[in-house]
This record gives C-alpha cells, sequence and structure tokens, in this order.
C-alpha cells in the first residue's frame, strides 16, 4: 500500500482528465436525448443514453446549432472529462441529427419555432437585382453544383464579380460554416448585390446543415437579398423557406439570378431600331412643317409684293429725303441774303448815319429839342453832338 | 443613391436597367414629338451614348471569380 504513490483529490482529479485527454482529444457517440434541458438560457444539459448506459452531457446554447429534444437520436463530437464533483461527463462541441425519423422531428420542431418568430413571412421576401453586376455565393468550390453555377452564369451574363465563401456543405461543421459564411459576405466592401446559397442534391442526412438554425437565422438576418439553390430533393430546406427566392437546383438558381445577354442583346437591338425610326420620323416632320410655313408664307401673305413694296418705299424715301435737304439749302440762302438786306450797317456803308437819343432812334424832329445831345452812327464811329437848329419838314 | 442627373458618358454608374428605361422615355419622346427642336438634339445624342453603353454591356467580357481567402472552419 505504501508503495503506491498518494494524491491530493485535485491531484487525481487533474490526472485523471489528462490522460482521458490524451486518450479521447476528441470522441465520436451515438445515442439518444433524455433529460434535456438548458440553464440560464446559456448551458444545455443532457444525457445520451443506448439500452444499456447513459452519459451525462454538458454544452453552451451557442454551440447548439439544431433543436433538440428528449427522444431524438444524435450524433456527437465531445470531450470526455470528469467533473469537480466526480462526475464522467461529456463537453459537447457539435451535435447532428441521426435518422430520418429523427431529423424530420427535429426539423419539424425549428421550423414551428421559426415560422412563429415570422421568418418564412412572405412578406419579408425581397426582389433580386435586375441585372447583377456583383454578387456573393456559399459553397463548396469542389462540387458539381459551383461548376454548374458558374457555367450557366457564363452563359447568360457578362462583367459579373463572383465572390465565393468556399464552405463545407455537409458534415458536423457545415452549419458552422455556412453561417459563418453568410454572416461574412453581408460585411464585404463593397457589399453584393445578391448572396447564392448552393448546394447539389443528397439525402435529408445530408442536407441537415439547411435547416440547422443558425444556417436559417443567418439566411433571414442576411442584409443582401438571398437565394437558395440546393439539388433535387423532395422536401425543402428551412434555408429555403428563409430565402428570398427559392431556385429548384444550382444552376436553376444562376437562371433566376442572372437576365439572359442573349434576349437582352435582342431587346438593346429592338430598341435602338424603334429609336432610329422614331427620330428619323420626327426630324422628317420638323423638315415637311417648316418647308409647310415657307409654302404659306409666299402663297397667302404676299409675301413677295411686300417686299417690293418695302424695296419701292425704302428707294423713294431716300430720293424725298435728298429732295427735301436740297429744297432746305435753297431756302437757308435766299433768307441769308434776306437778312443781309435788312442788316442796318449794310446802308451805314453807303453813307447814311443813325441817329439815336436816350436809346431810341430817332426818325421825326419832333423828336428832339435844341440843346439835345445825339449820338450819330455812322458806319465807321460814332459821334455825339448838340442842337444847334430844327427845322421840320 | 439620390438619382442626380447621368452624365452623357458614364456606364458604370448608371445601371443596366436604369440606362434601359431612359433610352426608352427618349425613344417616346421623339415618337409622341414631346421635346423642342433644341433640346431634341441633346437627347438624340444622349440616346446614342446610352445605346452604345448597353450595347457594350452585353458584350462578351468574362465573369470574374475570386474565392474569398478566409476560412469558415471551427
Amino acid at each position: 500500500m505504501s508503495e503506491l504513490p498518494i494524491f491530493s483529490v485535485a491531484q487525481l482529479h487533474a490526472l485523471t482528465n489528462q490522460i482521458l485527454e490524451t486518450a479521447f482529444p476528441r470522441v465520436l457517440v451515438e445515442g439518444e436525448i433524455v433529460n434535456f434541458h438548458v440553464a440560464k438560457e446559456k448551458y444545455v444539459y443532457f444525457d445520451i443514453k443506448d439500452s444499456e448506459a447513459s452519459i451525462n452531457c454538458f454544452m453552451t446554447v451557442y454551440q447548439l446549432q439544431t433543436v433538440l429534444q428528449d427522444g431524438l437520436r444524435v450524433r456527437l463530437s465531445a470531450r470526455p472529462q470528469l467533473t469537480v464533483w466526480g462526475r464522467f461527463s461529456l463537453v459537447v462541441q457539435a451535435v447532428e441529427l441521426t435518422g430520418e425519423g429523427t431529423i424530420q422531428k427535429a426539423f419539424e420542431a425549428l421550423r414551428a419555432k421559426l415560422e412563429l418568430e415570422g421568418l418564412f413571412e412572405p412578406a419579408r421576401k425581397r426582389a433580386l437585382p435586375d441585372y447583377p453586376r456583383h454578387i456573393a455565393l456559399v459553397g463548396s468550390s469542389e462540387s458539381a453544383a459551383y461548376s454548374d453555377f458558374v457555367k450557366i452564369a457564363r452563359e447568360r451574363w457578362s462583367g459579373l464579380r463572383i465572390q465565393v465563401a468556399d464552405v463545407q456543405v455537409q458534415g458536423m461543421d457545415a452549419s458552422h460554416q455556412l453561417s459563418e459564411a453568410i454572416i461574412y459576405c453581408n460585411t464585404l466592401v463593397p457589399l453584393p448585390e445578391a448572396l447564392v446559397i448552393i448546394r447539389g442534391g443528397g439525402s435529408a442526412d445530408d442536407l441537415q446543415a439547411f435547416s440547422s438554425e443558425p444556417v436559417v437565422r443567418a439566411v433571414a438576418g442576411s442584409r443582401i437579398p438571398t437565394i437558395v439553390g440546393i439539388g433535387h430533393e423532395r422536401d425543402v430546406s428551412l434555408a429555403e423557406l428563409a430565402a428570398d427566392v427559392r431556385a429548384s437546383t444550382p444552376s436553376n438558381a444562376a437562371e433566376l439570378l442572372l437576365p439572359d445577354k442573349r434576349a437582352l442583346r435582342a431587346a438593346v437591338q429592338s430598341q435602338s431600331q424603334r429609336f432610329q425610326r422614331a427620330q428619323a420620323v420626327f426630324y422628317q416632320a420638323k423638315a415637311d412643317t417648316l418647308k409647310q410655313y415657307v409654302v404659306s408664307l409666299e402663297r397667302h401673305s404676299s409675301f413677295h409684293l411686300y417686299r417690293q413694296q418695302i424695296a419701292g418705299l425704302s428707294t423713294r424715301l431716300e430720293t424725298a429725303n435728298r429732295a427735301v435737304l436740297t429744297g432746305w439749302e435753297n431756302r437757308l440762302g435766299q433768307l441769308q441774303r434776306l437778312l443781309g438786306s435788312y442788316d442796318p450797317r449794310a446802308v451805314l456803308q453807303r453813307g447814311y448815319a443813325l441817329v439815336r437819343t436816350g436809346g431810341r432812334t430817332v426818325r421825326d424832329t419832333r423828336q428832339l429839342r435844341l440843346g439835345q445831345l445825339i449820338m450819330v452812327e455812322l458806319a465807321h464811329g460814332t459821334l455825339t453832338t448838340e442842337i444847334k437848329h430844327i427845322q421840320s419838314d | 443613391m439620390a438619382r442626380s442627373q447621368p452624365k452623357s458618358n458614364t456606364s458604370k454608374a448608371i445601371s443596366f436597367s436604369q440606362q434601359l428605361e431612359e433610352l426608352e422615355r427618349i425613344i417616346e419622346q421623339f415618337e409622341t414629338e414631346d421635346i423642342e427642336l433644341e433640346a431634341s438634339l441633346t437627347a438624340y445624342e444622349r440616346g446614342l451614348a446610352l445605346l452604345e453603353n448597353l450595347k457594350r454591356q452585353l458584350d462578351d467580357t468574362e465573369n470574374k471569380v475570386e474565392i474569398i481567402k478566409k476560412k469558415f472552419e471551427r
């Protein structure tokens, strides 16, 4: 007994967990869920059991990607550990439903829950862009679905930028990768005009991720309008119900999203012809109207006559003007001569004299008296003289 | 995006559908003679530019596929 090492409880607990971690870093285990419950909306507890044994399980709500309930068959990815209370337990990292019946049950439960939240409401559906130049695609770049989409895209549309988020579309990590990729595409700058989510066909089991809660919520929460195209399947996935547009296949997604350039070329060609015709008719009509104006002007408004009259009047005006001017010149000459003859200085030149007294011109001796001073204006010079003698006529 | 008067030579700024709509409006103005002669010359030029843009966008430019580098594994 004394040869064995002695551990404290904590040491033994730590050692056991070390051994467990080395031996089983990760285990996959299948069984049925019982005693499922969520504590504080954060921690998920349940037991996984089969007909012979039962193990405690723990995980967080954030890791839970499917609706769980008692009785469902699941496959867990987990790490075994010994709790501080000495209980053997599985710390669950991922849960995958197994078996058709189980998947269907979980599907119905989640569908009912999300439907109640309004995630599938037709009123939420947005239209896809008419002529997209930039889209994001979430899917596996290795898949036929991806090749089909790219091929149809090339046939239908030109100059399209496709940003591809390459993800696993089945398996335990698919739900996480799909939802993360959808969320990431919503952060791209510039924001793509549409988000395409595609996957080829498969069994209900293969397509589980597309009905998982994180993926459905990511699709419903996408800022970018979404189109989901999953290969031929009888049953619709919840991601398709949450998408703005549901395509029947990945190829159909390309057809629904992208316009057909051949049809558009024909449409543009026809608009081109219509435009050429419309403008030709328009300008012909304008030319015709103009021609009519000219004709009617010439015909009805005696346009020509007026023009001649105006020309005639103009000449006459000019002539008349000249005549009037000449007349005035002559008349001015006459007036000048006449005025010249009235100038008293011309008379004085001939030897006459002008007699004034008190500013008045003297015409009569009766205006004068003896001894009065008078002014005598001659042609050259003026003299003042005194009256010595007066003799009337 | 506020819809401002489009410039005469831009093709990327306004979408394919907007260009088609604008061309349609111009054609209708000509067809209904709902445009002045002066303005019609500018409209005619604009119509030709739109047609050219539309045709160019339907040519065989390759689609560009880019794989996003980010990994989404847990």
